[in-house]
């Protein structure tokens, strides 16, 4: 056998490659949309990453150059911890409902019947009112004397609950108005996903005999398995955002019940004048909420 | 079916480009609008002496009934003192009434150009000490400053310095509705406030004014309504559970940053827990807040504003209301304060803001103020020349009165937002039944406190 | 090996009990599925019937209605106007006078959701594309860093955000409300889910034949992810016209606010009229919801002819 002697093959620069072109036309699909998020989004939060190394209040400016002064402070903070651990008593109450209650809305409404539009409609309607608005409506609603969920409540002849007014009960009370305003946004999105499993994958498995408990769990949730990993992520995301309803109906009460993280942020932040405390509570609340997603997306097992 | 759709959204995104080009960037009259003409006066009259035309940018809050009070106001202006200011118009920034003080604050620190503020009263300490307003003390006369009732001038002022001149006062009273208060066989011909207390003469009123016919503890009506969590409210108790002077009464130290001591005083605690019987124990107040609780009959009495006199005459005309001078422990009290002007330290204007500043806080511009918001004016001599502060019969009168011989600012510190948070976290969760309220009491102290340690050394 | 044979009278009764099963399983399933849809449709539409039964009623038939709460809260039996309508959208001169015209605030509303829906379609799309589809060494990360900017909090950022707009110069005007939205990470990643569900052969076959990557978006990638879209495009339409915040700071002239904030106006210190804010905040939601019921229809016929996986 002839050696086969190295073949002396002209190597182009690297910018001719086609490796490197591909990539580099790849990204210019992505370029526009990255160049917002670095300047709408990005440059905000390395501005406030900045605030939150000094003393800095709306009013007052940036007075002192802390170093790490607030996130020292705010580790010793025993509301930020309180704060935080409310947060996560609200998460575990409203993510696995959201998220369970909108797929069992989104099996419903994706039956072929009709009027099931219409109901996915109705089931999104929440969504698109102001939840300034809602917030008003519900505490209106869930008021212990005169509300109507109470009026039923009595016509059961069961004893009255106080719904925001207390300790014990505004969380839950909270969680399940955020719950009813926002299932709508994953519905939609799980409906999305399980118009797209063709029909024939659950004929094949009745024909093999799957009864509808093995349908469910082996045909559709993988299928749908990206959108539930987005609802997920999603859920999680607003179950740590969540601030308009404690705003408006318990101001982080009672007995700092419903103090969740954000809105002690937006205490401290526009109430107190301490700005720069705030933006540190946020950069730890962002890194908390980065370290989350990537285990929820590595849970689902997508490569990400 | 994709081409379609394409031509469709192509067109509506161009149609939408030329429409959004053409409008206005900045704002545009129309006819009623809050925007008063920018600089084009329209008046034919040549103003004394060319001026180039200065346009005031005002920070408040939205409501139309001030709108329509501010229009005729810098009409009027306009032509005073031969129409030495007929050059100057106003731009108004309006804002809902709970995002005004975040607007505030962020117009600071994005050093956005506006030249006079509305601001509440006890915020104005808070404003004057992080440099926002200008110092107005040599800007205005004795005389001047005489047109307005004395704890307005406390409330615009910090150490003894002028900031702020009142746009207008209030004062609390407790309106009841008439016909349950007759039906209850209560006499209110002496206008006197029921006392708070065990002992009180409130409580058998309110005993008896509570109708709870189904009996299953919640009562259909109840005797006293539950106003807002707020401060504004709620402190009146417990600072009424002190006689002048004592720190239960002044509710803070005269350093303006102390609160332990102040808030937590065995009165105090006392007075907080009474009112937390009356809802757990009497059951005459229910513990939520219910929108118009009195005027639509859910409950017989009501302290509050006289605002509520335009409520009940508009939604609620059938209404009997009557009022008498508020509860109390052991002194009366009605807590003042409300809006103020002032004028920004970056203003470039300052000469037509003070002018107009001036003039909006005149007894000429504060009759517009009353005409349109009906509220309790800050001036003075208003009380004697409008017929409701005249007229023994009305309630306003009996307003007026009070408010000049009890009227208290609410307690005087730069902390002032600080503080009212605080507050309204403490009181909703009293009024959620927290038992240990003296605990309660004490750890709120505390924490007020401890927000208000960053201003030490204010007041030297 | 004998076969059981069955008389026919047997095999009738047999035939009759399992069709008489059947029917009972249909009705009772109907039964639950049309009571299933009705406790959904109350729970989920009681607080907007209360908004919209009060919007067609003046502030004293608000009123004397309101408690105890009963079906005379939602429906109007008395006291019916549409007056309110008509002041806040300036077709009664006290409306404009009060301030409570909302009409150019609609308008503002719905142009802003419009040009950013358009933009986001050019702008996400061709991200999402990227994300779901191409190669680019370290795109993993990139997607993180991209997702990461959804977790702060909006009212921190807000300040820095005015900041840079004020910058650009367009404070205060209508880009503002639209420039900062011509992308955005949300829509990114959702799409991007929906994008890298496709199979591979079809981008394969695609270049084998000599297409590059803007030709397989166009014609085969888009045709093929239109649901998501359109779910998209209606989630961005619905941001936007949602958007509170922003605008609040961003702008400060009550010509130029979005409808949200100019229906939050209303509520002054004194008392609000009620009758017409629930008027405006009726106007503020329903457009929304007819658009979503418009598209829902489209939504099915999309489905239907993208022949996806059919």
């Amino acid at each position: 056998m002839a050696a086969i002697s190295k073949l002396e093959i002209p190597r182009a620069p690297w910018w001719k490659r086609k490796k490197f072109k591909d990539a580099f036309t790849a990204i210019l699909f992505a370029l526009p949309a990255l160049v917002n998020f670095l300047v709408f989004r990005y440059f905000p939060i390395i501005w406030s990453a900045r605030a939150s190394f000094w003393e800095y209040s709306l009013l007052g400016g940036f007075r002192k150059y802390l170093g790490f002064g607030n996130y020292v402070r705010l580790f010793g903070d025993r509301l930020f911890w309180q704060s935080m651990g409310v947060t996560a008593k609200f998460f575990l109450m409203y993510v696995p409902i959201v998220v369970a209650l909108a797929m069992l809305l989104a099996l419903f409404s994706n039956q072929r019947k009709p009027g099931m539009g219409v109901i996915r409609a109705i089931i999104f309607i929440p969504v698109v009112t102001s939840f300034v608005v809602v917030s008003i409506i519900w505490g209106m609603l869930l008021n212990k004397d005169v509300g109507l969920v109470n009026g039923i409540i009595r016509s059961f002849g069961l004893p009255r609950i106080s719904f925001l007014m207390d300790k014990n009960n505004a969380l839950p009370t909270i969680a399940m108005i955020s719950i009813w305003k926002n299932v709508g946004y994953s519905v939609i999105v799980l409906a999305a996903g399980l118009k797209s499993i063709p029909g024939e994958m659950y004929e094949a498995a009745i024909v093999d005999g799957a009864n509808n408990w093995q349908r469910f769990w082996k045909i559709t949730i993988p299928m749908i398995s990206r959108q539930l990993m987005f609802v997920t992520v999603w859920a999680t995301l607003g179950a740590f955002q969540v601030f308009i309803p404690v705003y408006s109906l318990t101001q982080g009460g009672p007995s700092r019940a419903t103090n969740v993280i954000v809105y002690y942020i937006y205490s401290k932040a526009f109430q107190f004048g301490e700005m720069g405390y705030a933006s540190a509570m946020s950069m730890v609340l962002l890194f908390v909420l980065l370290i989350v997603s990537v285990l929820q997306m590595r849970l689902f097992k997508r490569d990400y | 079916m994709k081409k379609s759709i394409l031509l469709i959204v192509g067109i509506l995104l161009a149609l939408s480009l030329v429409l959004a080009a053409c409008g206005p960037q900045v704002n545009e009259p129309a006819p009623g609008e809050e925007s008063v003409d920018t600089g084009d006066t329209g008046d034919v009259e040549e103003p004394a002496g060319d001026k180039a035309p200065v346009v005031l940018r005002f920070l408040k809050i939205s409501d139309p009934l001030e709108a329509q009070a501010f229009e005729e106001m810098v009409a009027e202006f306009q032509t005073i003192e031969d129409g030495k200011w007929s050059h100057v118009s106003v731009e108004y920034d309006a804002k809902p009434f709970a995002e005004l003080f975040p607007a505030i604050s962020r117009a600071v620190a994005t050093g956005s150009s506006v030249d006079i503020v509305q601001a509440d009263g006890p915020d104005v300490k808070h404003f004057a000490y992080n440099g926002v307003l200008m110092d107005l003390t040599d800007y205005f006369t004795e005389e001047e400053m005489q047109q307005w009732a004395p704890q307005s001038i406390e409330e615009g002022s910090m150490n003894g310095r002028f900031y702020g001149p009142p746009l207008a006062q209030s004062c609390q009273l407790m309106w009841f509705n008439e016909d349950m208060v007759a039906a209850a066989g209560i006499d209110v011909s002496d206008p006197s406030g029921w006392t708070y207390g065990v002992d009180g003469t409130g409580l058998p009123n309110w005993q008896k004014l509570t109708v709870d016919e189904d009996g299953d503890g919640s009562p259909e009506v109840f005797g006293l309504e539950t106003s807002g969590p707020w401060d504004y409210f709620w402190r009146i108790p417990g600072r009424s559970a002190g006689t002048p002077g004592s720190p239960t009464y002044e509710g803070i130290g005269e350093d303006g940053i102390s609160f332990v001591g102040y808030f937590d005083t065995p009165e105090a605690i006392e007075s907080y827990e009474f009112i937390q019987d009356m809802v757990y124990e009497y059951k005459v107040m229910s513990a939520e807040q219910v929108t118009n609780q009195m005027l639509t009959g859910l409950a017989a009495t009501s302290v509050y504003q006289d605002m509520i006199m335009g409520t009940q005459k508009d939604s609620f005309p059938e209404f009997n209301m009557g009022a008498i001078e508020p509860p109390y422990f052991v002194t009366p009290i009605c807590q003042t304060g409300s809006w103020h002007y002032g004028i920004t330290a970056t203003t470039e204007n300052f000469e037509e803001a003070l002018a107009f500043v001036k003039f909006a806080a005149s007894d000429a511009g504060a009759e517009y103020i009353w005409q349109y918001k009906n509220q309790l004016p800050a001036n003075v001599n208003l009380y004697n020349s409008i017929d409701e502060f005249t007229d023994p019969e009305n309630p306003r009168s009996l307003m007026a009165e009070f408010f000049l011989e009890y009227g208290a600012p609410r307690i005087m510190t730069p902390a002032y937002t600080e503080y009212n948070a605080l507050f309204t976290q403490f009181w909703v969760s009293l009024m959620a039944g927290e038992e240990d309220v003296a605990g309660l009491a004490t750890e709120y102290a505390e924490l007020m406190e401890e927000a208000a340690q960053k201003y030490e050394g204010w007041n030297e | 090996m004998t076969i059981n044979k069955i008389s026919k009278e047997e095999h009738d009764q047999i035939a009759k009990k399992l069709h008489q099963k059947a029917v009972m399983r249909k009705t009772l399933n109907a039964i639950f599925t049309v009571v299933v849809y009705i406790l959904i449709a109350i729970v989920f539409i009681m607080p907007l019937f209360y908004v919209i039964g009060n919007s067609v009623r003046d502030s004293r038939a608000i009123w004397q209605n309101a408690y105890p709460i009963s079906l005379r809260t939602f429906i109007p039996f008395e006291g019916l106007t549409l007056q309110n309508y008509a002041k806040t959208l300036g077709l009664d001169p006290l409306g404009t006078s009060m301030g409570w015209d909302i009409s150019r605030n609609l308008l503002i509303s719905l142009l802003s959701a419009i040009v950013v829906v358009c933009l986001s379609l050019i702008f996400n799309t061709s991200a999402a594309y990227f994300f779901g589809r191409l190669w680019f060494p370290g795109k993993k990360y990139l997607l993180v860093f991209v997702v990461a900017t959804m977790m702060i909090p909006s009212q921190v950022v807000m300040v820095p955000l005015y900041l840079v707009v004020d910058s650009l110069g367009i404070i205060n005007s209508f880009w503002a409300l639209v420039v900062p939205w011509y992308a955005s990470p949300f829509i990114v990643f959702l799409l991007t889910q929906f994008m890298s569900d496709l199979p591979y052969e079809y981008d394969e076959a695609a270049i084998i034949d000599g297409a590059n990557k803007w030709q397989i978006l166009w014609r085969i990638v888009i045709p093929n992810t239109i649901p998501g879209l359109v779910t998209v495009s209606l989630m961005e339409f619905q941001f936007i016209w949602n958007e509170f915040y922003w605008p609040l700071i961003a702008i400060s002239t009550k010509n130029l606010y979005p409808v949200q904030v100019a229906v939050a106006s209303q509520f002054t210190e004194s008392e609000p009229n009620w009758g017409v804010v629930f008027a405006a905040m009726a106007l503020a939601s329903g457009p929304i919801i007819i658009l979503f019921l418009f598209l829902q229809r489209y939504f099915y016929e999309s489905v239907a002819m993208s022949g996806l996986k059919g």
